[in-house]
Order: C-alpha cells, then sequence, then structure tokens
C-alpha cells in the first residue's frame, strides 16, 4: 500500500461544502486522502506528518482556466511595461513609467547582448536582435516611442520593441534599413514622421511581419521547450496548479509538451484547447477526441477554443448599439471585426459539440455573445447534450438578459476581471463610457442570475495571478483609483470559489481537481495569509509560499531552467 | 498579357466576400486552368484544403501545409498566417526562381477585411496586384440589411478594386440592377456580373498586372469576342504633363478596370496604373521598349452599367502634350 502523509496547516479551506474548514490533511498516491484533524485522521492507519505547512494556509490549487503558454516565453526578453511584473523567477521587473525609462532598460539588455557576444565570440547577424515587450504607451503622457528613441539605444543592431497591446511594434532605424522600410514604402501601417520617413512604429502585424527578423521572434515563440518551463514555473509562483492554454499550442508543438509533463517535478497541469475553425472540423473533432484517450494527469486535451471576434481595447470587437464612444479622429469603423462568420457558427459548434467536447467561445462584446448564444441553443435543438458546459471567455460587457440567457442554456462564464485594473479606466473614457464600464465583467449579476463563474487573466495580456484576479472582482479598482461599478463586486469567498472550482468545472475537471475533498487529486496552493480573513484590498498582497501537484511540492520562485 | 513571365516581386491579388459569393468556385476554376494554352504557375492561399476540388490525377505532391499540382501550381494553407506563409514562399522563390509563383491569389475567410489582409502584399518579394470582392448577387441585399454581417460586408466591398457580382442566373434583371446599384453607392471599383469562364485568368490576374508586354488584343477578333472585358490601347502625345494625367485617369469611367502604362513625363518615365479605382503614378526606373512606351492598355467591363456612353469619349479625352 502507498504511504500517506498528513499535513498539519493552520488553516485548510477545502471548498468543500460538508467540511468548509480543517488544520489538516492526508494525502496518499497523489489523492486526498482526507481532511480534518491531525488526531481525526489517524483513523487511516500509519503516516508520515510533514509539518512544513504547520503556519500555512492551504487552500485548492488555483485553476487558470484562460492562459496562454507564451507568457513564459516573453520573459526570454527584456520587459518594458508600465506596470511591476515578476519574471518565473521570482524576480519582479519594476514597470517602466517613461519612455527615458525605457531605453535605460533597453540600454542596458543591449549591453547584455553585447556582453554576450564577446563571450560566446560571435560577431552576431541579422538574428541577432533586441526585442522587447510590454510597451503601454496608453499610459505616456508624452510622446510615443518612436525609431529615434530606439537610435539611443544602438544604431547597429535591430531592435523590436512588441506593444502590450499585441497591436503595435516600435523598431529602430537599423532595422528599417535592413527591411528596406523607407519613405516610399506603401504599406498601410507604417505611419511617417514631419520628414516623410518611417516613424519605426509598426501597427498590426501585416505591418509588423515588414520587420520579419523581429516578427519571427514571435513566431518561435511558441515552440520553446525552455518556454514551456518558464510558463509553468510562473504558474506555480502564481499558485496555480491547473492551466488551461487556450487555442495558442497548435499540433506540431504538442510532443514539447507529452514530453515535459512527463518529467519529474513539472510543476503544472496543462490543459491545451485545439483552436477550432482552421480548416475541416469534423476532422478536428475526431483528432482531439481521439487524443484525449491518451490523457495523462499532467496533459489534458478535450476543450475547443473557437475566437469569434477582438478585443474592446482595439476597438475589434462586436459590440451592440450604441457601439463604441465616438472616435475624435474619426477613423475608426463604428464596430469591430467578426473572426469567424457568424453564419458559420453554428455548424462549426455542432462539429466540436457533436463530438462530445466542450467549446470556449471568445466573444469579447455582447454582440459576438449573441451569436455565441443562438449558437448553442441551435446546436442543442438539433442535437441535445445535457451537462455540455460551453464556456462564454471574457464576455466582458454581458447584459443582464444575456446573463439569463445564459443561465438557461447552460452556458458558463469566464470574467476578464484583470481588465477593470489594466484597462478599466480607457474603457470609462475612451472605449464604451462610464456607464457600461460599470457593467464590464459583472461578476455579481453572472452569480445573481445563476451562471457559472470563473475569471483569467488571458496571460501574457494580464499576468498570471488569481490572487490579482479575485482582487479586481472583489474590488473593482482601476489603475487610477476609481471604483468601477461597486454594485457588481462579490464577496471574497465567491472570487474564491470562482477561481477554483469554478474554473474547474469550465474544464469539466470538477470532479478531480477544484476542491480538497476526500478522492480528489492533492492539488494545493499554500499561501501565507488566509483569503477570506485579510481585508479586501490585501488580497493580491499575500504571499504564494507554493503549491502541491498531485502530492507534489513546488516551492515558488525556484525554477527548473533559471534564466541567464 | 505578362501573367506568365516570372516577375521580381510576385503580383498577389487577394479576394475577398462574404460565405456563398463564389470565392471557392472561382479558385477551383482558375486551378484547373491554369494548365490551359498560357500554363501560369499560381500559388493560391487557403483556409481550408478540403473546399478546394482537386483531382487526385492532379496532384504531384502533398505535405500538410502545401499541395502541388502537375500544371505548377501550388496550394498553400494558411493554417500558419499570412507572414509566416507568405515568407515561406519568398524563401522557395529565392532558392528556385525558376519553379516560383508568378501569380499569387491569397482567398479570405468570409468575414476578413481584404483591405487589412492586402498589406501582407507589401512584405519582400511581393507585391499587390489588386483585391477582388465577390458577392452573392441573390443574398446581398438582404446580407446589406443583416445586424451582424452588414457593416463588414460593406467594408469589404468599399475596398474593392473590382466586385464580381455572382449567381446573377438566379435572380430577375431588376434584382440585378438594385444589386448593383447598391454595390455603386459603396464602392467606387468596377463591377462584373457573372464572372466569365473562358479569360477568368484575365480577370483576376490581368486587373493586377504589370508590365505591360503584349497585350490581350494581340488575341484574334474571334477570342476577343467572348471576352466579357474589352481592351483598348490609346497612344498618349508625349511628354506628358502629370498633374493633366492624374486628372484624366480619375475621371474614367466606373466600367474600366485597368489601365496601366509606361510614359514619358516632363524629368522621368513615369509608371501609370490605375487598379479599380486607384490611381497611381511614380517614377519608372528600367528602360522600355520604344513601341511600348506611351501606349496606355485598358481594360474595360463591357457590360458595365452605363459603360458604353462614357467610354469613348473619356478615351478620346487623353492629357495634352507637355
Amino acid at each position: 500500500m502507498d504511504s500517506t502523509t498528513i499535513y498539519p496547516a493552520r488553516l485548510v479551506r477545502t471548498l468543500w461544502q460538508s467540511n468548509p474548514e480543517a488544520t489538516a490533511v492526508a494525502v496518499r498516491s497523489g489523492r486526498v486522502l482526507g481532511v480534518g484533524t491531525l488526531e481525526s485522521l489517524q483513523q487511516w492507519g500509519p503516516a508520515t506528518v510533514d509539518e512544513r505547512f504547520a503556519d500555512k494556509v492551504l487552500i485548492p490549487g488555483f485553476v487558470e482556466a484562460h492562459a496562454h503558454t507564451m507568457a513564459g516565453a516573453v520573459w526570454n526578453f527584456p520587459y518594458v511595461g508600465f506596470f511591476d511584473r515578476t519574471d518565473p523567477d521570482g524576480k519582479t521587473w519594476p514597470g517602466c513609467k517613461s519612455l527615458e525609462e525605457v531605453v535605460s532598460r533597453l540600454i542596458e539588455a543591449n549591453e547584455r547582448m553585447d556582453a554576450r557576444l564577446v563571450a560566446d565570440g560571435s560577431e552576431g547577424g541579422p538574428e541577432d536582435v533586441l526585442f522587447a515587450w510590454g510597451l503601454d504607451p496608453i499610459y505616456f503622457n508624452e510622446e510615443r516611442l518612436s525609431r529615434k528613441h530606439l537610435d539611443l539605444v544602438s544604431v547597429d543592431r535591430p531592435i523590436f520593441v512588441f506593444h502590450a497591446s499585441a497591436h503595435l511594434a516600435t523598431v529602430n532605424t537599423k532595422m528599417l534599413d535592413m527591411q528596406d522600410i523607407g519613405a516610399d514604402h506603401p504599406a498601410e501601417g507604417v505611419p511617417k514622421d514631419p520628414t516623410g520617413f518611417p516613424t519605426g512604429e509598426l501597427q498590426e502585424p501585416a505591418a509588423m511581419a515588414l520587420a520579419m527578423p523581429g516578427f519571427a521572434i514571435l513566431l518561435r515563440a511558441f515552440s520553446d521547450p525552455v518556454s514551456a518551463q518558464k510558463f509553468a514555473a510562473s504558474c506555480r509562483n502564481a499558485g496555480v496548479t491547473t492551466v488551461a492554454d487556450l487555442g495558442t499550442i497548435q499540433e506540431q508543438d504538442w510532443p514539447i509538451w507529452e514530453k515535459l509533463t512527463n518529467e519529474p517535478d513539472f510543476p503544472a497541469r496543462i490543459v491545451l484547447a485545439y483552436r477550432g475553425y482552421r480548416g475541416n472540423d469534423s476532422e478536428a473533432a475526431a483528432k482531439v477526441v481521439a487524443k484525449a484517450k491518451g490523457n495523462t494527469d499532467l496533459l489534458r486535451f478535450g476543450i475547443v477554443k473557437l475566437v469569434l471576434d477582438g478585443s474592446i481595447q482595439g476597438y475589434t470587437a462586436r459590440l451592440n448599439w450604441p457601439h463604441y464612444l465616438p472616435d475624435p479622429q474619426d477613423q475608426r469603423a463604428t464596430n469591430g471585426l467578426w473572426l469567424i462568420p457568424p453564419d458559420a457558427l453554428t455548424d462549426c459548434l455542432a462539429a466540436f459539440h457533436d463530438a462530445g467536447l466542450l467549446v470556449h467561445c471568445h466573444t469579447n462584446g455582447d454582440e459576438a455573445l449573441d451569436v455565441f448564444l443562438d449558437a448553442v441553443q441551435e446546436v442543442q435543438l438539433r442535437n441535445p447534450r445535457p451537462d455540455h458546459r460551453h464556456t462564454a471567455q471574457h464576455a466582458q460587457l454581458t447584459t443582464p438578459a444575456q446573463f439569463q440567457r445564459m443561465a438557461n442554456l447552460g452556458v458558463n462564464a469566464n470574467l476578464f476581471t484583470n481588465h477593470i485594473w489594466y484597462w478599466g479606466d480607457q474603457h470609462r473614457t475612451l472605449t464604451v463610457g462610464e456607464d457600461r464600464a460599470a457593467g464590464m465583467n459583472a461578476c455579481r449579476s453572472a452569480l445573481d442570475a445563476g451562471v457559472a463563474l470563473s475569471f483569467h487573466s488571458d496571460a501574457p495580456i494580464t499576468p498570471i495571478g488569481p490572487l490579482h484576479t479575485m482582487w479586481c472582482a472583489v474590488n473593482r479598482i482601476t489603475s487610477s483609483g476609481h471604483v468601477l461599478g461597486p454594485d457588481e463586486r462579490i464577496t471574497p469567498t465567491e472570487a474564491l470559489q470562482a477561481a477554483t472550482l469554478g474554473a474547474a468545472y469550465q474544464l469539466r475537471m470538477d470532479d478531480e481537481i477544484g476542491s480538497i475533498q476526500p478522492g480528489k487529486r492533492a492539488d494545493f496552493t499554500v499561501l501565507e495569509e488566509d483569503p477570506l480573513a485579510v481585508e479586501p484590498m490585501a488580497l493580491r498582497d499575500i504571499k504564494v509560499w507554493g503549491t502541491v501537484l498531485s502530492g507534489v511540492v513546488h516551492r515558488a520562485g525556484t525554477s527548473p531552467n533559471p534564466v541567464d | 498579357m505578362a501573367i506568365n513571365a516570372t516577375p521580381l516581386r510576385i503580383p498577389v491579388t487577394v479576394l475577398g466576400g462574404y460565405l456563398g459569393a463564389g470565392k471557392t468556385t472561382l479558385i477551383n476554376q482558375l486551378l484547373s486552368q491554369a494548365g490551359n494554352a498560357d500554363p501560369v504557375r499560381i500559388a493560391v492561399l487557403v483556409n481550408d484544403f478540403g473546399t478546394i476540388n482537386l483531382d487526385a490525377a492532379f496532384i504531384s505532391s502533398q505535405s500538410d501545409s502545401v499541395i502541388e499540382l502537375s500544371n505548377g501550381c501550388i496550394c498553400c494553407s494558411l493554417a500558419d498566417g499570412f507572414a509566416a506563409t507568405l515568407d515561406q514562399i519568398h524563401q522557395r522563390a529565392l532558392a528556385d526562381p525558376a519553379t516560383a509563383p508568378q501569380q499569387l491569389l491569397i482567398e479570405t475567410s468570409g468575414v476578413a477585411l481584404p483591405g487589412a489582409v492586402a498589406q501582407y502584399a507589401h512584405l519582400p518579394g511581393f507585391e499587390l496586384a489588386s483585391i477582388i470582392v465577390m458577392a452573392d448577387g441573390e443574398q446581398l441585399e438582404d446580407q446589406l440589411a443583416d445586424r451582424y454581417i452588414g457593416d463588414t460586408i460593406r467594408t469589404q466591398l468599399g475596398t474593392a478594386d473590382l466586385v464580381v457580382v455572382t449567381k446573377t442566373d438566379l435572380i430577375s434583371t431588376s434584382n440585378l440592377e438594385t444589386t448593383t446599384s447598391l454595390i455603386r453607392s459603396l464602392s467606387p471599383a468596377p463591377i462584373i456580373s457573372a464572372p466569365p469562364d473562358s479569360d477568368l485568368q484575365l480577370l483576376v490576374f490581368g486587373i493586377g498586372a504589370f508590365p505591360p508586354s503584349s497585350p490581350p488584343s494581340a488575341r484574334t477578333s474571334d477570342q476577343q469576342a467572348t471576352l466579357a472585358i474589352a481592351s483598348n490601347r490609346v497612344r498618349l502625345v508625349q511628354p506628358v504633363d502629370q498633374k493633366a494625367l492624374e486628372h484624366w485617369l480619375e475621371a474614367a469611367p466606373p466600367s474600366v478596370a485597368r489601365v496601366k502604362g509606361v510614359v514619358e513625363g516632363e524629368k522621368a518615365l513615369l509608371r501609370v496604373d490605375r487598379v479599380g479605382p486607384r490611381v497611381r503614378i511614380q517614377v519608372w526606373p528600367n528602360q522600355v521598349a520604344a513601341g511600348i512606351l506611351g501606349t496606355i492598355e485598358i481594360l474595360s467591363i463591357k457590360a458595365h452599367p452605363g459603360a458604353n456612353q462614357t467610354l469613348s469619349q473619356w478615351l478620346g479625352d487623353s492629357p495634352p502634350k507637355l
């Protein structure tokens, strides 16, 4: 018989209604054997008592049901964003609060690259690009980053700075010259300065791709095993035990994840959602069904991701009337973009629904959500599937009537509460206005309507960190300190439920993870404080000690592949 | 036509239009005709191989992302995205110019904005030829009124260099007139109803082709008679005044799908282009044969609403000598 370990703790919050609090948990064969007290657990026979969590708080392992594994890859490169951000080794990179700070950070990175070339005895070459990420010009009141700023960093090495919005990049003159992007370049998305020469900003992927040596780094980032390790380390540091990559890992990179998740001490359980609507969906559905038969503890298939519209901050989400606030320059379209034709969604959804798969559909705007709900209703009429658990992702502008309809149809909401902090002020003033911004990511309305709720980071769009994501749902504070829609706040208890069991439910894993209950995987997040006892404003400041994943202890801030 | 010479930059034609407008049918026709009289190596970029109707005997090799056909055409999947796919084609063309595609056609998804996709044609090794948007003659009116897709289709039509209306056999003449006038209210591009079978290559690629070499008027008059597209040539008195030339190009009637040529300007040779409604005049740095210099070639849609009244008048209005 496998051995038993009992972990006494200051407090165990089980999220199991029948035994909500305990002071010890017993683990056997990677699963929860029992919860209770050190004494009550003796009834399972001899056990090793491991005291290391005696002064910690154990909660169910956090489940992040919407992230992207490239959140690991970005840490191969310097970060130049506005907000402080912590890398997979636990080092916090302070935000760059001005363009001068961006330039200084890049100069340091450039010097490190020079030093590495000297150490390697290498000359460099066109592939030797200084790539940086996370720039958010929305927070700089002064001028925009241009090639002139980047020329202060280097005139010899091409530079590519990828913006946080993912829609823009800025390059230096060296990159422009190398790629022959000059004054007469015909592409849209290559703005010119008053002298007629490109400013260095490249708008949208078609223009960014002109700087191919930099853009190629982005394209390659998905299939780098080291980045995969870094992603898993970031999850562990944030207390996440199960994470879904929603549709960014393509088939050819599955073997990387199969190999990594089989290695001892891999610190996260990975759900790889298949991106649909890329060819024959029925064939794809059969492939995913077959793949899911080989699921292991730490690698899961069986979820499908569809992307119906764009983003609200990029004005590409599909909104119902009255759409977006007027554009002062009057250059924007009144509404956003479809990525799947609305008429094609039902058949596409049906291909996966009929195969028994669970579909997560990106619907940022409320009009996109209407189309998704229509499609769910139609596939359910054609082929009723009880307990389908199809989920609307982001669903940021969902109205009360839509939440009610979601509840009726059994559609779950995975809301993007981090938007409240990161873009809440922009939503009030630039995208949808004060009133609709107050109703964005309306967790209270979702729960009141009876919709199964979770929320997410969409890392690397915002940093992975369920405590922060919970903090946003509980406090609804924007980065300027404004409370956005106080009536949509939820309690810390509800937020904790959404970040664990709620997300597990949306991945159809709530029978296995999401609470600390006999028979479930021994997945715990180890915290220094009780999230239900601290001041709600202190939620995001709670330190994560580490995690336990199927009974294996993982300490936060230790990296299997240290960043140089 | 110059469509069977290997150009320095591969001309890119972007094919847009909502679901059911006939993009796939047109691509299937093009691929099956590509080996006929004037073989043209076409590369087609599609979202889904499954919809392309290829005879197995016609396929010379196949991988996950590329199907090679026995007539030299290739069909590439867009699963890796536009940038990576175009970059692969560019690298292949550099490595083996003899088999490089002479024309590249991108099939966009039904909701894509072809004007945005067309920006990828500015990547190294490519040049934007034209944007063709297809419209479902039977459905267009309803689609334009649709809450979800009306604005998307309006934007698609607005960026077209040529609009191809399909399924015209399913609607009455008066309905076709309504559809045509709807399109004309949204787009300055020439409109062709029911794509012709016989000169499809000319329609799709001739619109964007450059430089001028042997124009279709070299064909026999019998062949001419079957064309839905008329070809005309005007010889300009040189050197021309660039401003006057520009005004003349902008005044072309809506039936004019393509104007191209190289003329002598005040200081340099000028490359003259009008693709659909887009006019562009640039300095032409290369040489050009004496017989071609000063000759402007015009392709126009024969059965275009109002075409006959104005084309000849416009042709007679060519810009004066400088």
